[in-house]
């Protein structure tokens, strides 16, 4: 039996190795992914979480509270087109990982307070650890979130 | 700019703001007036915080003016040239986030800037200004703080 490997084999060889050169490559070393890409989007989905937060609390709520917090809740919209603005080109968390509104139990005001102040110490937080461009934005989102406390309280 | 033209901005913004405090506190009722105060007392130490911040990085923060060009004819008058301080400053606190890497600076800047949107809209709240809150504090373009007289 012979050993000497056909020339189509060895035309095939030559045709896959650099395939299987790519693969192996990129098994062993992922593609490194800029800091600001994992701190953006756990920004986009705190921030998320809280319209659908608001969303669901004014649903339910008297109108007087509904337009409060409504307000609110559009500002919650300014923070995610502001961070859909910075780092651009990167990949936006899929909006489907939040639940539907139908399915949030509607919040008390005590809880809409502790979700503001939780994404605000967040928010400046990630800010340390941020480029400089998306240290501002989220540095002025910790500031928006402690400031909703003032027309919550 | 540098970190450090930050920080001397942020100083001169902060002395003209313990001068605004100082004068529009006058126009205002005791409950007011006990907000005001805290606030001046907040800006003065926040102010010298800066100052040695600056040392430290071997500048010279520039001393107060003797006056600043500040009218304040009513309370009303008085609680917005309040939210005006307050925006003013939170601008420069955000610029000096987006002008350093060191974390220390950073941390000092963002409480900067969380304090003085909470108080913006404290006072914009006590004056029945709406919307009390603005989505992005430090990016909407303030109201010129007091220029010297």
């Amino acid at each position: 039996m012979s050993v000497t490997p056909s020339r189509r084999r060895l035309l095939q060889a030559a045709m896959l190795s650099p395939a299987l050169v790519a693969c192996t490559g990129a098994s062993r070393e992922p593609r490194p992914v800029h800091p600001d890409v994992a701190l953006r989007a756990a920004a986009i989905a705190r921030e998320r979480a809280l319209i659908e937060r608001y969303r669901a609390a004014a649903a339910s709520s008297a109108s007087t509270v509904a337009t409060r917090i409504a307000g609110l809740a559009e500002e919650h919209e300014a923070h995610l087109a502001a961070l859909s603005r910075s780092t651009p080109g990167a990949l936006s968390p899929s909006p489907t990982t939040s639940p539907p509104a139908a399915l949030i139990r509607v919040p008390t005001l005590a809880q809409l307070v502790a979700a503001e102040r939780a994404a605000a110490t967040a928010h400046a937080a990630d800010a340390l650890k941020a480029s400089r461009e998306l240290a501002a934005v989220l540095a002025s989102l910790a500031a928006s979130e402690a400031s909703h406390l003032v027309v919550l309280a | 700019m540098t970190a450090v033209d930050r920080l001397v901005a942020l100083v001169a913004a902060e002395h003209a703001t313990v001068y605004g405090y100082g004068v529009l506190g006058a126009r205002l009722d005791d409950v007011k007036r006990r907000a005001a105060q805290v606030a001046y007392d907040s800006h003065r130490a926040r102010r010298d915080q800066v100052v040695a911040a600056v040392a430290a990085a071997g500048g010279t923060a520039p001393a107060p003016l003797p006056a600043y060009d500040v009218t304040v004819d009513d309370a009303r008058a008085a609680m917005e040239l309040a939210v005006r301080l307050e925006e003013g400053l939170s601008l420069r606190w955000r610029d000096l986030v987006a002008d350093t890497d060191d974390v220390a600076l950073r941390r000092l800047a963002i409480a900067g800037l969380q304090e003085t949107a909470v108080r913006a809209a404290q006072w914009r709240k006590t004056a029945g200004i709406t919307p009390v809150t603005v989505p992005l504090p430090g990016t909407d373009p303030p109201a010129p703080t007091p220029s010297p007289s």
